[in-house]
């Protein structure tokens, strides 16, 4: 498998965990440690996986 | 559902926690090996331990940028899942603590009073299981052979498609009446998948009719002697054509319950998976590799009549059936289950609940009655 071809999938692997992380977060009454500590590092995964997964579809693209 | 949230006890981890917590939790256990997997993966190539990820012609992407960035995402799941986990055990630790404080006394006493009705020693109610001890010393005086005739419904054939869920299964539990029902799936490769449904208690008498899903039975139950019901339903499965050894999926409410968790545990078939609702498994131990699910209204006081949990091994859901305080026939009822189960199929927890193999494909249901024979 060349690296290029592994960069997309890896890209298309830490979107797929970033939408599941953003939908794992609470709708209802939260009982738990801090709401707001916990929401705010969900989103801060959430957005990193997502900065890395855009780093590696344009190593992707351009590698390929 | 956010106002009337499933409580989550997870045997595995020994936390309990509110269903969003437990599918946070879920997620970031699933996920935490798969991110270092990538994050070695991006490691450069100086490092010969790891397999790299490297794209030598595209010097402008810079991917130890992209593996900082991971890295610290991996930080940020570890501090989340550790706090998560840490509130989930503090509650197991208040809930265990709750339990001491007002649970057991008050199983003491009833165990206490079932013994003294009973003409029975009071040594048990000081024990380590004082339900089941009571249970058993009144159960000295129930039959321990037991003949049961069961008989198929001859109404109209009901074809069935595999069950795909919890709220499926719950839902195919039959009326009282007719208590046990049974399908029978065979792929293409001629294994056979079957699901066994078993309905709760139908007499409250003890053993003065010829219905076997009676008191004496719930006793022998909790009391692990043999049952008339339960001898039943297992008459019903071999007159549906299920072999030993062959797979099972057990469902039971109530009574039905504590008969669905004898036979998984019996060694006879090769449980695929167990789920009880509103049943006193208190005395219960799950020892097989197979996932068991305990659905319970925290304002039904059947399951508490088997006791506390024995370190059960069920992966228990609770919540409040939402009844009129005091409405105690309303909480125990099956289609308050039938509910809870289906609202427990699209909670953001059920996707990380231990889970059920499911057959596929379609059968013909079949559903049987019983009845005690002769003594």
């Amino acid at each position: 498998m060349d690296d290029a071809y592994r960069a997309g999938l890896h890209a298309g692997e830490l979107r797929r965990i970033a939408l599941e992380l953003e939908r794992s977060l609470p709708t209802g009454e939260w009982r738990g440690p801090s709401e707001l500590e916990c929401r705010l590092r969900v989103m801060d995964i959430h957005a990193d996986l997502h900065r890395v997964a855009r780093l590696l579809d344009i190593a992707a693209r351009e590698g390929g | 559902m956010g106002e009337n949230p499933f409580w989550i006890h997870d045997p595995a981890t020994v936390t309990v926690s509110d269903e969003f917590v437990y599918a946070l939790l879920g997620t970031l256990d699933r996920h935490a090996a798969g991110l270092t997997l990538i994050w070695s993966d991006l490691a450069p190539r100086d490092n010969p331990a790891t397999s790299r990820l490297e794209i030598p012609s595209v010097p402008r992407v810079d991917l130890s940028s992209a593996r900082h960035v991971l890295s610290e995402s991996l930080d940020d799941l570890t501090w989340l899942r550790r706090a998560l986990l840490a509130y989930a055990q503090a509650t197991a630790d208040q809930e265990r603590a709750r339990a001491e404080a007002w649970g057991e006394p008050a199983e003491r006493a009833l165990a206490l009073g079932l013994s003294l009705m009973s003409g029975a020693g009071v040594g048990g109610a000081l024990g380590s299981n004082p339900i089941g001890h009571a249970a058993g010393t009144i159960g000295g005086g129930i039959p321990r052979e037991h003949n049961v005739v069961v008989t198929e419904s001859t109404g109209k054939p009901q074809v069935a498609y595999a069950p795909q869920s919890v709220g499926d299964r719950v839902a195919r539990i039959p009326s009282t009446e007719s208590p046990i029902r049974v399908e029978r799936y065979v792929d293409e490769a001629g294994i056979a998948h079957s699901e066994v449904y078993v309905a709760g208690t139908h007499d409250w008498g003890f053993g003065t009719t010829a219905e076997p899903f009676d008191m004496n039975s719930n006793i022998a139950l909790v009391a692990g002697i043999p049952a008339a019901s339960l001898v039943g339903v297992r008459n019903a499965m071999t007159r549906a054509g299920i072999r030993k050894g062959e797979r099972v999926t057990f469902t039971g409410h109530s009574q039905g319950g504590l008969i669905a968790a004898r036979l998984a545990e019996s060694g006879r078939y090769q449980t695929t998976g167990l789920i009880v609702v509103g049943s006193p498994t208190g005395t219960l131990s799950i020892t097989g590799r197979y996932p068991a699910l305990a659905l319970r209204h925290t304002d039904d006081v059947v399951p508490r009549l088997g006791g506390s949990d024995q370190g059960s091994g069920f992966t228990t859901i609770e919540r409040s059936s939402t009844s009129s305080v005091g409405d105690v026939a309303s909480a125990h009822k099956k289609s308050g289950y039938v509910g809870m189960a289906r609202d427990l199929d699209t909670s953001p927890a059920a996707a990380h609940l231990p889970e059920i193999p499911n057959a596929s494909g379609t059968t013909q249901a079949r559903v049987f009655s019983a009845q005690r024979m002769g003594g």
